[in-house]
């Protein structure tokens, strides 16, 4: 059953329309990825489940109650913010109990939660530290865990990662998904970054202009896109017309040699450059009137004539009228 | 002068030069003013230190000391409700014509003077004012039980009239300039409008508050018109004793020894004001 459910939800604000149509069920225990471009409407449609975004038209259910006439301190959801929104007034520990406190938890039961959750997030010794001694990867984890620390049935996470350096955020990333896979919670949440979303989820909703394009697990949407600006998006960046249709391809997964490999697509062209790309060589060619780009194991000298051949599986057709751009 | 001196001079010259006419306006308009009337209370008229204009002042008007002190604390009570209400409204309300309304009504008081203000008070408060008149129309209110409000409620419900509209300009900029995700933040995890505003909103601007209370109590410490206005007769503020010591009695001593409780009380309110940023500062 759908933890979660939208249903024809629109959002507008004044004349804009935020959010068009927008129809989707989050499975229960699922982690759910809402995918697509900045300024597409992803945390407009988170906003919309925790009560901050009011909706012009459709429903939103939790389990089969709806929740869209209650104000947002009844919704029993739990968001954690982009910019974390901790409270500057309280220090960590403060922080994480005061959502238990709004509960009327006994304050031993505070203490001790508070206690099990900090070491859970391995942040023991910074209980009693202000909001401001933080790093940005210990605030988000403590943004995490005062969303966590009240069991909600639905998590919201707003481009939680997207405020952290590389490194942190691959560490994050990892205990993310085994804090979800552990606790079973529901998941929504919203990143522009594809890398993430496709690590992260067993569910992508990608969103283009306030709608929904397409909900896949990952590996369908990375080798399946519904359209071309999708395939696009997510790092298709080869096209070449073919009839009335066009062809497309990653140039990851395309090469570029003095003789062609693959059987799926192959065409004779001049290089322009070759650059180096840590293991292999990312060959720009000329083909007709085309440029393509395909990785090669060798570096290419410029003007001479080389193939570009791609698998047959790497190969994407998208019809011309199903195209929009 | 020294080598070092001058080195020292052509370090600091030009800010010295910067600052000069600020320090001497406050030097001469305030602090030597200020300086004086202290001094002055402490003086006998041959030039000897003397405690009797201190205890002259305590014997005549200790009743009004203790008055103004009351009724300032109570107008403060009244401010800091009444703003923290307005404010909490501007930046929590769900209406919003009923915020855009407020927004633009509340701050009137703030154009209007002391002295119209208290005059429309008086008209307001007095046993056949307006109020009595209107709760009677409307039978809420026998003649006979009617009274008049001109005394200390009409002080402070003066004082209030007129203050909470600066203090609601303080908090509610200070509360529409928050990270207003902590206010979501709040609501998400099951905080309703009220604790939102008292557990969150409230804390964070807090210091905006104290500074909103204390020009206040410097405000309620020095006007004149009001206490002259509406109150007839004793206990009155101190404003108003030191006024009449001055004009019927040319007795700047006793005036002077009045004065110094003012300063007292607006200085203990400014030293509670820095410890408690003071303390807050080191915390971050
Ligand atoms: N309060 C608002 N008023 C007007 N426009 C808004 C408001 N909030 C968002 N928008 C617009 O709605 C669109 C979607 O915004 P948002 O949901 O934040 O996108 P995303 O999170 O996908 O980047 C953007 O074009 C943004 O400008
Ligand atoms: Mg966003």
């Amino acid at each position: 059953m759908a933890a979660l459910e939208l249903e024809n939800v629109s959002i507008r604000i004044g004349q804009a329309r935020i959010l068009n149509d927008v129809s989707l069920q989050v499975p229960a225990g699922s982690f759910t990825c809402l995918l697509g471009p900045s300024g597409c409407g992803k945390t407009t449609l988170l906003r919309s489940v925790a009560g901050f975004a009011p909706l012009s038209a459709g429903d939103i259910r939790i389990g089969d109650r709806s929740i869209a006439g209650l104000p947002p301190e009844r919704r029993e959801t739990a968001m954690v913010f982009q910019s974390y929104a901790l409270w500057p007034h309280m220090n960590v520990g403060e922080n994480l109990a005061y959502p238990l406190k709004l509960r009327g938890v006994s304050r031993g039961e505070r203490e001790r939660r508070v206690a099990a959750m900090l070491e859970r997030l391995d942040l023991a010794h910074c209980a009693k530290r202000p909001i401001g001694a933080l790093s940005g990867g210990q605030r988000q984890r403590i943004a995490l865990g005062r969303a966590l620390i009240i069991d909600p049935p639905i998590l919201l996470l707003d481009e939680p990662l997207s405020n952290l350096d590389a490194a942190i955020r691959r560490t994050l990333r990892t205990e993310l998904r085994d804090l979800q896979r552990r606790l079973g919670i529901t998941t929504l949440m919203v990143t522009h970054d594809q890398e993430e979303a496709l690590s992260l989820a067993d569910r992508i909703v990608l969103m283009r202009d306030g709608r929904i394009i397409q909900v896949a697990d990952p590996e369908t949407l990375y080798t399946a896109p519904a359209d071309l600006d999708t395939a696009r998006f997510l790092g298709v960046d080869n096209l070449v017309p073919e009839g009335g249709a066009t062809l497309a391809f990653r140039s990851t997964q395309a090469h570029a040699g003095p003789r062609a490999l693959h059987a799926g697509l192959r065409r004779q062209g001049r290089v322009i450059d070759s650059t180096y790309a840590g293991g292999a060589w990312r060959i720009r060619l000329a083909v007709a009137e085309l440029e393509l780009t395909a990785m090669g194991e060798a570096s290419l000298a410029a003007g001479t004539p080389a193939w570009i051949s791609v698998p047959d599986h790497a190969l994407m057709r998208f019809d011309a009228h199903r195209d929009a751009a | 002068m020294t080598p070092n001196a001058i080195a020292i001079l052509r370090r600091h010259g030009p800010g010295l030069l910067l600052v000069l006419p600020a320090l001497a306006a406050i030097g001469f308009l305030y602090a030597y003013p200020l300086l004086r009337s202290v001094i002055f209370a402490f003086l006998d008229t041959q030039g000897g230190v003397t405690l009797a204009h201190v205890s002259r002042a305590l014997a005549f008007y200790g009743r009004d000391i203790l008055f103004s002190i009351g009724v300032a604390l109570a107008s403060l009570a009244l401010i800091a409700v009444v703003s923290i209400t307005i404010a909490g409204y501007l930046t929590l309300g769900a209406t919003p014509w009923a915020v855009a309304l407020l927004r633009w009504l509340y701050r009137w008081p703030l154009f209007i003077p002391f002295i119209v203000a208290a005059q429309t008070a008086r008209s307001f408060l007095s046993r056949n004012g307006l109020m009595n008149s209107v709760l009677m129309e409307l039978g809420l209110l026998s003649p006979a039980a009617a009274q008049s409000l001109l005394d200390w409620r009409g002080l402070i419900l003066t004082f209030a009239w007129k203050q909470v509209p600066f203090v609601t300009l303080l908090l509610a900029g200070a509360m529409a300039s928050l990270d207003r995700a902590t206010i979501e933040a709040a609501r998400n995890l099951g905080a309703g409008r009220l604790r939102c505003l008292l557990g969150i909103v409230l804390p964070q601007v807090r210091p905006n508050l104290l500074v909103g209370l204390i020009l206040s109590l410097v405000v309620i410490m020095s006007v004149l018109s009001v206490p002259m206005m509406i109150v007839a007769g004793n206990p009155t503020m101190m404003t108003a004793m030191m006024a009449h010591r001055v004009t019927y009695y040319g007795d700047y001593a006793v005036a002077n020894a009045l004065g110094l409780f003012s300063y007292l009380l607006t200085a203990f309110a400014a030293w509670l004001y820095l410890r408690t940023t003071l303390a807050r500062e080191v915390r971050r």
